[in-house]
Formats: structure tokens, C-alpha cells, sequence
């Protein structure tokens, strides 16, 4: 009679079989992306530290739902520790996502949660500490083919020390081997990535009877920020010269004949491969996100 | 002022996905303004003759000596001519139509243009539910067969439809070429002059990413553009009542039919104005309503007793049963006698 | 067969001590349970009384009951005359610690007669929650070797005939269900042998002093070694009843050899069928049936408490003792926590019972108390706890069937654990696999239990292929490259959510289209706003809502999603990312 062995003989079993079978164990995880992976060598790199930037609309949430998507069309499981709450379940649908693999962290509690924590900033970066630990325990669970960490709209600020802890826990996950995927507004993780991506704005797509309009509309006709509002509405405590908005698509009070109005179609985005220990060469991948 | 004519319209008769009554839809068209409505129920013409009298009553109630009733002619061509020929004066025309279910779960609009029309869409419907009565007097979803609506298409006219119909479904789906092919065969079944490519505005963006390809669309195959709102109440405020309805349909609660509710509150009655607004952008669309409007001449003042078509020899009816009577009368009576007179006057008075 | 018999001497007194195991070593005394404190009153008040005949006089209209003290201490009998707070109340002494033994406090005494020999004496009332917790973890502990087990008073039977496969001498077994029970809390005598009376007699027999078997042993009783075993035994030990004792007594009969000589015949004819029972047991020839009970479906661990608790770090050490005995015996069967519900007795307001949910089956101290604690937290009781009550409703943990071809998932009982863990970190209902909700409230999240289903047996991962063409002689970097000849790549675009939605002031252009919009972390000016794009529902529930969306470029280079409620307010909701 055989004793009883325990699921974890099993799996580590497993990893003497692929070990021998000369398919390397780790091989990097596809982004469902092909030009995206070829970029990377084949994909992200599995027992590493991954991070990727990219400020608002430049494609950061659009990238991650992919790559979770991926996953879990390979039958992975995934996690993703989302310390701001920003996940929209249908654009995770239609991404692809396979709902039921993906284990949804949200340290900011959406519900009534753990004690009070004071308000503000204080909060922000309780929630991303609790984040942090959150993917440590994800990682350190295993089986789990990916773990993604989005930081949330704020600066992140964590200690080397914690940086060290995850790509640690990156480095010892079970197989399948974890990608460790941390998305942020600015740098954070700087050394302990082994690759660093970098997403920039490009065009924002229109509906076909609109030209589409650059990267940075906004800039290219005026200012960054408004300088103030007109009327009743202050802002910062300064007025706003309404009159110096560019006027460029619906409204615009064509006479002959009006244009049908606009239909935000999508976003081009080009991602760089900035940084990588690896020994991937340094690219940009132009990447269009449509909307669905 | 801008002109408008709702082509597309449920009343209560779409069992559960309408929530006005005909008379209710009439009365609040003609406060609108509108020189016509098309009552386009669902699988049926059950609400045709409450819609037909609501017309004719509001005309009454406008102007009563437009609607007495003129004595008929036999042989009249076009019997209950006299009033047709008053309709013309009528407020609101009534428009003849239905949503035909096809298979697949496709709808398709189609309005009666002529008497002919109205003929082929009777049989459509009678068929359709003579097939849908099940054993033992249970009802099936009634489906129409192709090949039963392409022998009987003579004197109807087709919209193409919003989500429901066939090309919309196929935008939906993200699928161009198939959108195109069944607009090419919906051309192919009515003529190329019977099909209108139908624009839909309720707010909505994917709604309104089919307009964009529904308008390619139909510049590629050159046909006409056409406005509706795809009514399912008169008045704004019914939008509960349709809701409950859709409820009901569905047999659920209201807490739980969720996302099966139509998103937004707009199929409503619109005021030309409105509608006008919504279709700034393509004006054709709203003209194009009240062209179709008059194109559809037939209503239920066309339905009165018509004899049927006899082989005469050139001659007319009256002069054929004359002639005939004479040639009786001679073998019959052959002395010619006041009996015989008698009987002209009284052909002649038939 | 082979019977194994655990038997827990003084179970009142173990259990008191289980539950607090500071009492371990110290004098103690377990009396009549009753609520606790009024005992004590009871016994402050003979305190005074006892040592000197003193008669006190009854108390008018207190309702009190007069009881006679009839010993104390092995001494004379002094007649007391006490003044008890319940009619015909007086408290005795149920079980004493060996250093209440050996002080000289025994059983049967008051407690002021106790506390006299021993001022510095515990006395505890039996609790009966805590009695019935240490006789089910007893149950458990036979249920952690065998599935067939009896438990009759302070003993549990088990047949062992089956694990001589596990273990390689009976011996083993017995060290075994030593070490299970001192593992749950108890210290226990076992015995093994032929059959229930015999095992009985083998854990009980030996170590005794004046009547008093003293702590733990091991007896292991040979087959074929039955009657020499039971033959030097006291007939005592045969629990014989006080008028059976009595007559063996009366004929000089002490040990079982002398009964088991008698013959049969004359022994039932005088002693009838008991006698005949004990006669069978005395000469080593026992077959009682093993009357085996069902397993419980809920595991339960409970105490009441002298004083009630105020705060939430108290409450907190109670449970963790609570949770450490509860875990233990589910460990000990193989069985994890799948849901836990939390019994609170409040003052003067009853129970407060409330259900721990759990993400998953765990077995974790840690997790476990840091979610009951959470949920006490987010609704404290009303008033002072007086008692806890922890029920845990075991589940069997899991087990997966492991495939070589796809990728491994995370091992249940570790997934298990870690959702546990996450959600005492970040709170319930933010952890686990979000759902849409059936609403047009985009913004509505459901989170569902996380169970990863297995994943498909074939996985079109680029690692098999490549293998695959690898075996046809096609080198695996050129399929990496094939990708390549596709354009620029295209994905579904993503909405970022702000949660909760931002409020911004939005200046519109002819009230039509808005131009501007600012907000206390983004100011910027309109470039495209397509819209507005209407969602209108749930109109029967408190007032429902009313949504127009816009989809707004702003001059910062974001891609805005807003709308505007019916009062006019707007709010961004988030950005296409």
C-alpha cells in the first residue's frame, strides 16, 4: 500500500518532471500581446519583479487587464491587489478576463472595513501597506501564475526593504513561477524591478467622421492646466478664461451641415521596454486600445 | 416647422412590450402635431381597428362633415373610395404595419403600402400563428419563415431596423460584411425602392456606433435614410408602466430583472422638435418619415366589400349584366310588355 | 478486537483547567456549578462562620435555606448552621487539584469547610459549556484514530483493531491517544485491551492512591493476558453498585481473583445479573458492545466568565484560548474552520449570536481570531460580555488532483489560508472573485467566494507548441518570431474607476456640452466631450437614479468619463486607461 502523499509531493514532483523534460519551467508568461512579447523576449519574465508606469489614460489599467487576461485564458490563476479600487468589472470582461481566476484584493475598503485609519494621505498609504503585505502573502501562497499590484493614482512611497520582500517572494513562488506586476503612476520599485516598462499617450481615437486628435490635444492648444474659470465657477481660487478653450470637434456650431456627434473610439499608446536585467534590449511597441 | 411621422410604434396589443393603449398613442400624436403613425405590433394587427376608429373619431371631433359616410358604387375600382378620398383631410393618418419575428430571433419592420400589401401581410400573420398554435392549444414563439415572407412581400415596405433586426444584430456583433449581406438581401426581397435603412437615437453610444455603420451602410447601397424612435409608450412618464411590463415578460421582479430593463427612458412619443434636434445631423432622415408616410396610402377606410373581378369582353360590369338582362328578358317575355321596362329601371338601380 | 479506552480522571476539574490553563498546579476546588459569583457570596459569608460552632440565626424574609456542614477536614463533624442565598443551597466541593489534595481538601466538603483547611484555595463552579467542550474534545481525540467512538462520562472507547497497520505496537497507539489528548487540553489514563470493560479496567487500574488514580498512564493488556491482568485488581475498580460493594465486602471479597473463584452459578443467584456481570469481568471475560455515536457536526468551545468584559483586547485573549482548543480538535480530525459562529452572552440582555463567515476552510489561530475580532469590532456589543461561545462548522479540507500538463494552482488548504489571511488584513468583501452585477450602476462589484476552476487540459501555451515543433525538426526561436508579421498591436481599453466617483464642477457651453471641469484633484479644460449618453433605472427604489455620460478628452491628455445626476451634480467616474 502506498501512503498517503500530500498535493504538495505532487507538485513538487511536477517540477522534477518539467525540470527533466528540458522545457524550462519558468518560461516567461505571454501578454497576449504578440509584439508586446517579442519586445520582451517572449513575455514577462516569471519569478521577477516587473514594474510599469504610465500617468493617466496612458494605458497602464488597459496593459494589466491584458496581461491578467492572458493568464487566465492559459488556465492560470491570478491575483491582482488593486490598493485604489479602480477595477471596472465589465472592461475586465470584455478584456478577456475569466472572472472566476482572478482573486480581486482591494485594501481600500469598500465596505465597512478594518479600524479607522486617520484621513487623507495617511490613509492612502495604509492601504497601499496593507496592498504590499497582501501581494507578500499572495506570493508566498502560491500557484498563482501572476500577481498584479496597482499602487493607485498616488505617488507610492514603500521602503526598499518592502521592494526587497516582494522580489523575493517573487523569486521563491511555486510553479508555475509568479510574474510580479507592479503598476504605478511614477517609478517606485527603481532597482528591485528586473524590468521596467514604460507606457506614453499617443492619439485618442474618434469615431471615422472625426479626425482623430493628438496625443495631448489639450497641450498642443493651450495650457496644461486652466488657468482659472469664468462665471460662477472658481477654481484654486483663480478664474477660468472659458474663451481660450480650443474648440476642435461637436459643438463647434457648423451651420451648413452639423457633424454627427463624437464617439470616443480608443487610445494609442506606446509602451517602452525602459529597463530590463535581463538582457532585453531597450524598444517602444506602439499599442492601440479600443474601446469594446 | 419640422415634420415628423413615428413609423415605429408598440402599442399594448405587443403583448408586454407596449405599455399605451391606440387611443392613447393617437390622441397624444395629434397633440404632437403628426400628420400620420404607423402601429407596428408585434406578430399581429390586433390594435388596427381601435387605431383606425381613434383616427377617424379625432377626425370627427376636428372637422364631422369629413367623415360621413358617401354612398359607394358597385364596380368602383377602388370601392370605399369616397373615404379615402376624405382621409386626405384627416389629422392623423393611420399607418398599417408590424414587427415580424424571423428566424433567428430577428424582427422586421414592415408598413402596408397598398391594399395589396395589406392582403400579403394578413396571410404572413394568419400563417404565422397557425403555425405557432401548438398540440393541444399551446402556443411556440411565432417564427416566420424566409421563404414564406419572400412570396408575399408585394405591396409592403421594410425598415431595417434597430438592435432587433437583422443588420443591427450584425453590427452588434461587430460583423460588417454580415450586416451588409443582409441588407443586400432584405434589397433583394422588396426592391430596392421598399428599403429603409432606419436610424435610432435613445443616448446611446453603441446604439450610435450602428448609426455610423447603418449610415456607410446605406450611402454604399444608395438607399434612403429613416428616422424613428422605436415608441413603446405615448408619454414620457409610461416608462414605469413599460418597465412593470418588461417585468412581467420576463417573469421576474423588479430587483431582479436588472440589465434586461431598456437602459434609458426615451421611447417615448417625441415631439418633432425633438426628434429634429437628435437628427441635426441628418435631416434626410426626418423628411424621409413623412415620404414614407405618404407612400403608404392604405389604411382600414379601403377594406369595404369588393366584388369579385368578372370577364366582361371589354364591356364594364354595368353594361355586361344590362346587356345580359336584355337578351333574357327578350327569350323570356317575347312580347315586349311594361314587365320589361320595369325591370331596366330597375337594373338601373342597383 | 481491540479496544482502546481513554478515560480523563476528574473531567470537571481538567475542563476548568482546559479552559484556563493558568489554574494548572494551583489549589483548586470545583463545586456545584451555579453562576459563579453568587457561590462566592455564599462562601464569603460561611467563611466567617466556619471553625466555630456558631448558629446563625435565619434572616427574615431573606428567602434563605439552612444547611449542615457534617465534616471538615477529616475532623469531627461540626454542625454549622449557614446561611445560603438560594433555599437548600450549599455549595460543595465536587473535585480538588492534587494540591488542593494534597492540602488536605476533598471532595464532599463546603466550600467554606475547603477554604478553611486551604484559605489560599481556587474555587471554581462546574461549567457545564465547558464540561460538555472538554467531553466532545475527549469524543474527538478518539476521532482522530478511529471512526467509531464512545464516550460515556469522563470515557471514550475506541476499537484500534484496524490501525495496527499505522502504528507498529498498541503501545504506540496508546502513547498516541496520551499525546492527542494532552494536545486538546486533557490528561488522560489509557488502556488497551480485549474488549470495553476490560480497556476500562486497564486505564483506570494502577497509580492509585487512597482511592484516587493519579495522573496519566499506559496499560496495554496482552491478548490471552486478560485474567492475570484483572486478577490482582481491587473489585472496586469493577464499579460494582454500592449494595453489590457492599455485600462483597461483607464476604471478604477485595480482590477480583477472590470473585472470579466463586462459582457462576451462586453468584448470580445471589448477586443476580450484575453480579453475574462482574463475575465474567473478574475472570477477564468481557463483551460489551461498542455503542459507537455519530461524530458532531459542530465543534464548540465555551466559557463563561467571573467578570464581564468590556473591552476588545480582553475579549480577544478569551478567544484566542477559545480558538487554540477549537482548532485543535478540528487539527486533530483532520478538519478545517468553514464558517464560524460567535455566541455572546451579554449582560442582563441574553445572547448575541453572530456569524464569522470565512472565504475559505482554514485552520489558522491567527487568521481566524483576527476576523472574529474585526467582526466584534465593526459592531461591538451593547453591553458587557459575560460568556463566549465559539462554534466551528468543520469542513474537510480539500484535497486536488494535480495535472502534469497545466499550470498548477494554488494548493486549496494554502489558497484557503492565505484568503483567510488577506481578509483579516483588508476586511471582508474585498477579497475573493468580482462578478458584474446585473445592473445598469456600472460601478456595482460583486465579489464571489475565490475558486479557481481547474484549468483546461489543453492550454494553448506557447511553451507546448514550441515543444511541439521542436520534435518536428523546426527550431523553437523561429515560432517566437512568427507574431511578428502582425501590425501594431490592439487591445480592449480599459475604464480606471474612481471609487467612490469624484465630484467636479463642470462649466457647460450653452448648457449643452460641457467645456471645462474642475475637481480637487484635476482641473482641466474640455477638447472633445462626445455624449451624453443617458441610463435611467431603478425608479421604485428610493428615488433610483438618473445618469448622462459623457466621454470627455481633457486638455490634461485624460480621457474622462463623467456624468451629471439629475440635481445637476457632476462626477468623473474615472478615466479610459
Amino acid at each position: 500500500m502506498l501512503p498517503a502523499r500530500s498535493p504538495l509531493d505532487l507538485a513538487e514532483l511536477r517540477t522534477i518532471v518539467q525540470r527533466s523534460t528540458r522545457a524550462l519551467p519558468f518560461t516567461p508568461a505571454q501578454t497576449g500581446l504578440a509584439a508586446i512579447d517579442e519586445a520582451l523576449g517572449g513575455g514577462l519574465p516569471r519569478r521577477r519583479l516587473t514594474e510599469l508606469v504610465g500617468k493617466r489614460s496612458a494605458g497602464r489599467t488597459s496593459f494589466l487587464l491584458a496581461v491578467l487576461a492572458a493568464a487566465t485564458q492559459r488556465g492560470e490563476a491570478v491575483a491582482l491587489v488593486d490598493v485604489a479600487g479602480m477595477l471596472d468589472v465589465r472592461s475586465a470582461a470584455a478584456a478577456g478576463l475569466v472572472l472566476e481566476r482572478l482573486l480581486w484584493v482591494c485594501p481600500r475598503n469598500l465596505g465597512p472595513g478594518p479600524e479607522d485609519t486617520p484621513p487623507g494621505r495617511q490613509r492612502e498609504g495604509e492601504w497601499l501597506r496593507r496592498g504590499l503585505r497582501a501581494a507578500e502573502l499572495i506570493l508566498a501562497a502560491g500557484g498563482f501564475g501572476l500577481v498584479a499590484l496597482d499602487t493607485g493614482e498616488g505617488l507610492p512611497r514603500v521602503a526598499d526593504a518592502t521592494w526587497l520582500r516582494l522580489a523575493r517572494g517573487a523569486e521563491r513562488s511555486a510553479p508555475p513561477g509568479a510574474v510580479l506586476l507592479v503598476a504605478s503612476a511614477s517609478r517606485a520599485a527603481g532597482s528591485f524591478a528586473a524590468v521596467g516598462l514604460e507606457l506614453e499617450r499617443g492619439r485618442v481615437l474618434y469615431s471615422r467622421s472625426h479626425a482623430s486628435l493628438g496625443p495631448d490635444a489639450g497641450e498642443a492648444c493651450g495650457e496644461r492646466r486652466p488657468e482659472g474659470l469664468s462665471g460662477s465657477m472658481r477654481v484654486n481660487g483663480a478664474p477660468m478664461d472659458v474663451e481660450r478653450m480650443p474648440r476642435l470637434a461637436a459643438g463647434a456650431g457648423a451651420r451648413s451641415r452639423e457633424a454627427p456627434p463624437p464617439l470616443v473610439r480608443g487610445r494609442a499608446v506606446s509602451l517602452k521596454v525602459a529597463r530590463s536585467k535581463l538582457g532585453t534590449p531597450p524598444g517602444t511597441v506602439p499599442v492601440t486600445w479600443r474601446l469594446r | 416647422m419640422t415634420e415628423y411621422v413615428e413609423l415605429r410604434c408598440h402599442s399594448a396589443f405587443s403583448f408586454l412590450d407596449g405599455a399605451s393603449q391606440p387611443e392613447d398613442l393617437v390622441e397624444r400624436a395629434a397633440e404632437l402635431g403628426y400628420r400620420a403613425l404607423a402601429l407596428t405590433d408585434r406578430d399581429g394587427f390586433y390594435g388596427a381597428p381601435r387605431f383606425y376608429q381613434a383616427a377617424k373619431r379625432l377626425a370627427a371631433a376636428r372637422a364631422p362633415e369629413a367623415v360621413a359616410r358617401p354612398s359607394k358604387k358597385i364596380g368602383d375600382a377602388a370601392a370605399g373610395g369616397g373615404e379615402q378620398e376624405s382621409l386626405k383631410s384627416w389629422p392623423l393618418k393611420p399607418i398599417l404595419g408590424a414587427e415580424l419575428s424571423l428566424e433567428g430571433g430577428v424582427q422586421l419592420l414592415v408598413l402596408v403600402e397598398r391594399r395589396e400589401g395589406y392582403r400579403n401581410l394578413s396571410r404572413l400573420l394568419t400563417q404565422v400563428r397557425l403555425d405557432a398554435a401548438g398540440p393541444r392549444g399551446g402556443k411556440v414563439a411565432p417564427v416566420l419563415p424566409r421563404a414564406l415572407l419572400a412570396a408575399n412581400v408585394e405591396g409592403l415596405v421594410a425598415l431595417t431596423g434597430g438592435l432587433e433586426g437583422a443588420i443591427g444584430r450584425a453590427l452588434a456583433a461587430g460583423d460588417g460584411a454580415g450586416a451588409e449581406l443582409a441588407l443586400s438581401e432584405l434589397v433583394e426581397l422588396f426592391g430596392a425602392g421598399n428599403v429603409y435603412v432606419e436610424l435610432q437615437r435613445h443616448f446611446d453610444a453603441d446604439e450610435e456606433l450602428r448609426n455610423r455603420e447603418l449610415l456607410r451602410l446605406a450611402a454604399r447601397a444608395g438607399l434612403p435614410l429613416v428616422a424613428t424612435n422605436d415608441v413603446r409608450y405615448g408619454r414620457p412618464e409610461d416608462h414605469r408602466l413599460h418597465d412593470v411590463l418588461t417585468c412581467a415578460r420576463h417573469q421576474m421582479t423588479v430587483d431582479e430583472i436588472g440589465r434586461r430593463l431598456l437602459p434609458s427612458h426615451e421611447r417615448y412619443l417625441k415631439a418633432p422638435a425633438e426628434m429634429a434636434a437628435l437628427f441635426r445631423d441628418v435631416p434626410e432622415a426626418m423628411r424621409t418619415t413623412c415620404a414614407v408616410a405618404e407612400r403608404c396610402a392604405f389604411t382600414l377606410a379601403d377594406l369595404g366589400y369588393q366584388f369579385p373581378d368578372y370577364p366582361t369582353d371589354g364591356e364594364t360590369v354595368q353594361e355586361h349584366l344590362e346587356r345580359l338582362t336584355w337578351e333574357c328578358a327578350r327569350e323570356r317575355f317575347r312580347p315586349r310588355t311594361s314587365k320589361g321596362g320595369r325591370k331596366v329601371f330597375c337594373l338601373a338601380r342597383i | 478486537m481491540r479496544i482502546a479506552c481513554v478515560a480523563v480522571p476528574e473531567l470537571e476539574l481538567q475542563a476548568l483547567v482546559r479552559a484556563d490553563p493558568e489554574l494548572a498546579g494551583r489549589p483548586l476546588a470545583v463545586v456545584d456549578g451555579r453562576a459563579g459569583r453568587r457561590t462566592q457570596e455564599v462562601t464569603e459569608l460561611m467563611m466567617a462562620t466556619v471553625g466555630a460552632p456558631v448558629a446563625v440565626a435565619r434572616a427574615g424574609g431573606g428567602g434563605g435555606g439552612v444547611a449542615t456542614v457534617t465534616s471538615v477536614g477529616g475532623r469531627a463533624a461540626v454542625p454549622v448552621v449557614a446561611r445560603a442565598a438560594a433555599p437548600g443551597l450549599v455549595t460543595r466541593v465536587r473535585a480538588v487539584s492534587e494540591a488542593a489534595y494534597a492540602a488536605g481538601v476533598r471532595a464532599g466538603l463546603t466550600v467554606a469547610q475547603a477554604r478553611a483547611i486551604w484559605p489560599s484555595l481556587e474555587v471554581r463552579p462546574a461549567d457545564a459549556v465547558q464540561i460538555a467542550a472538554a467531553r466532545a474534545a475527549l469524543g474527538d481525540v478518539g476521532l482522530s484514530f478511529a471512526p467509531k467512538v464512545e464516550v460515556e462520562g469522563a470515557e471514550a472507547f475506541l476499537e484500534i483493531g484496524d490501525l495496527g497497520r499505522l502504528f507498529q505496537s498498541e503501545r504506540e497507539i496508546a502513547l498516541g491517544l496520551a499525546a492527542r489528548a494532552r494536545a486538546v487540553g486533557l490528561s488522560a489514563r489509557v488502556g488497551i485491551a480485549a474488549s470495553k470493560g476490560l480497556a476500562r479496567l486497564a486505564a483506570w487500574a494502577g497509580d492509585v492512591e487512597d482511592g484516587r488514580p493519579r495522573g496519566e498512564s499506559l496499560r496495554v493488556v496482552a491478548p490471552g493476558q486478560e485474567a492475570a491482568f484483572v486478577a490482582d485488581l481491587p473489585v472496586a475498580l469493577l464499579r460494582p453498585s454500592p449494595a453489590v460493594h457492599e455485600a462483597l465486602e461483607r464476604w471478604g471479597i477485595r480482590r477480583c481473583r477472590d470473585l472470579g473463584a466463586l462459582p457462576i452459578k451462586e453468584v448470580a443467584l445471589r448477586l443476580g445479573n450484575e453480579g453475574e456481570r462482574l463475575h465474567r469481568l473478574a475472570r477477564g471475560q468481557s463483551d460489551e458492545p461498542l455503542r459507537a455515536q455519530p461524530p458532531e457536526a459542530t465543534i464548540e468551545e465555551g466559557v463563561s466568565l467571573d467578570f464581564a468584559i468590556y473591552e476588545l483586547e480582553s475579549l480577544a485573549f478569551v478567544l484566542r484560548g477559545l480558538l487554540d482548543r477549537l482548532l485543535e480538535r478540528l487539527q486533530g480530525r483532520s478538519l478545517a474552520c468553514a464558517a464560524l459562529t460567535l455566541r455572546l452572552q451579554i449582560e442582563h440582555r441574553g445572547h448575541d449570536v453572530r456569524e464569522v463567515p470565512l472565504a475559505a476552510p482554514t485552520r489558522e489561530t491567527a487568521t481566524l481570531l483576527e476576523l472574529v475580532r474585526l467582526h466584534v469590532a465593526r459592531r461591538p456589543p451593547e453591553a458587557g460580555i459575560v460568556g463566549v461561545t465559539l462554534v466551528a462548522h468543520p469542513a474537510r479540507v480539500r484535497g486536488s488532483q494535480l495535472d502534469l500538463f497545466c499550470p498548477a494552482g494554488p494548493a486549496p488548504d494554502r489558497l484557503a489560508q492565505t484568503v483567510a489571511r488577506l481578509e483579516a488584513l483588508v476586511g471582508e468583501g474585498a477579497v475573493g472573485a468580482p462578478r458584474p452585477v446585473d445592473t445598469y450602476r456600472d460601478e456595482a462589484i460583486a465579489i464571489a467566494p475565490y475558486r479557481p476552476p481547474a484549468p483546461s487540459p489543453l492550454p494553448p501555451s506557447g511553451g507546448e507548441t514550441a515543444r511541439g515543433r521542436e520534435r518536428e525538426g523546426v527550431a523553437a526561436t523561429d515560432v517566437a518570431r512568427q507574431p511578428l508579421a502582425r501590425g501594431p498591436e490592439e487591445g480592449c481599453l480599459a475604464l480606471r474607476r474612481f471609487r467612490p466617483a469624484l465630484e467636479v464642477e463642470v462649466l457647460m457651453d450653452g448648457g449643452r456640452v460641457p467645456r471645462a471641469l474642475s475637481g480637487s484633484d484635476l482641473s482641466a479644460q474640455v477638447v472633445v466631450a462626445a455624449g451624453p449618453y443617458r441610463v435611467r433605472g431603478e425608479w421604485w427604489a428610493a428615488g433610483g437614479f438618473a445618469r448622462d455620460y459623457w466621454d470627455v478628452h481633457a486638455s490634461d491628455g485624460t480621457l474622462y468619463r463623467m456624468f451629471c445626476d439629475p440635481a445637476g451634480r457632476w462626477f468623473v467616474e474615472g478615466y479610459y486607461d
